[in-house]
């Protein structure tokens, strides 16, 4: 299988960034463009920090929102519309951070939780790697996708899934085989 | 002990992983473990897709 290039989805350079910036900045409803580009990578950049699914989705929202409420007073100075993006959420982080330390000073989430985001570019190839392994997710033949799904996100087990499905746990063990086969060999930019 | 296929072995690993379980050392491993856990691992941060979409809506409704 080819690698299809909607998957391969990255940020545009430049100019073209510029241009849905500034489309977004005078028209708020093509935001849209901006929340397609950069949400895997958002949400990964936060999830992989707070280590806890509800946490990274109430951060992500917020960091949208914000992002939405003040895409009017950012400047474009050349540098990706993502470092705004990661700069909002690592504020978001430090806040999340001091909330839970004042909150649950002994829980396990304030002693996961990542005080110092690191923005270095190995960390953000790590998180571009992430978000373009989960836009890839969504190109996978239906049947591979859900069972990716119902294993990794809603983390059911595979007779969970077989019964769902209406198949064996064998068949449902090669989906999720194959499925991975796949992933990897569209990452490495081969064939499946 | 007959060896088990690759597709069973992976699972297994992927079931250790997502209970954070230390897996117990495959006797017979297939070289596809090596290579597809780290995917496997990586997909642990999936986001859930309906999370995506409503949080899509709810900037469109601001």
């Amino acid at each position: 299988m080819v690698v299809r290039r909607a998957a391969q989805k990255t940020a545009p350079q430049g100019a073209d960034e510029h241009l849905l910036v500034q489309a977004a900045q005078n028209d708020p409803k093509k935001f849209d463009a901006l929340y397609e580009l950069h949400f895997e990578r958002v949400y990964y950049f936060l999830a992989s920090r707070v280590h806890d699914r509800a946490t990274a989705e109430d951060l992500t929202s917020e960091v949208f929102h914000k992002a939405l409420a003040n895409l009017a007073t950012y400047q474009w100075r050349g540098a990706p519309f993502a470092a705004w993006l990661f700069r909002i959420a690592s504020n978001a982080l430090v806040d999340q951070y001091k909330r839970a330390s004042r909150e649950q000073s002994s829980s396990d989430n304030a002693q996961n939780l990542d005080e110092h985001p690191d923005l270095s570019a190995p960390a953000l190839e790590t998180v571009d790697y992430h978000a373009r392994l989960f836009r890839l997710v969504d190109h996978l033949p239906a049947v591979q996708c859900q069972v990716i799904r119902e294993r990794f996100v809603e983390q059911r087990s595979i007779r969970e899934i077989a019964d769902r499905l209406n198949k064996t746990e064998g068949a449902i063990k090669q989906l999720q085989f194959r499925a991975l086969q796949t992933l990897r060999a569209q990452m490495e930019g081969g064939h499946a | 002990m007959p060896k088990r296929s690759p597709a069973v072995q992976l699972d297994r690993a992927i079931e250790a992983m997502l209970i954070a379980l230390q897996p117990e050392p495959e006797p017979n491993p297939s070289p596809a473990l090596a290579q597809l856990m780290p995917t496997a691992s990586a997909l642990r941060d999936l986001p859930r897709s309906d999370f995506k979409s409503a949080l899509k809506s709810d900037l469109q409704s601001e």
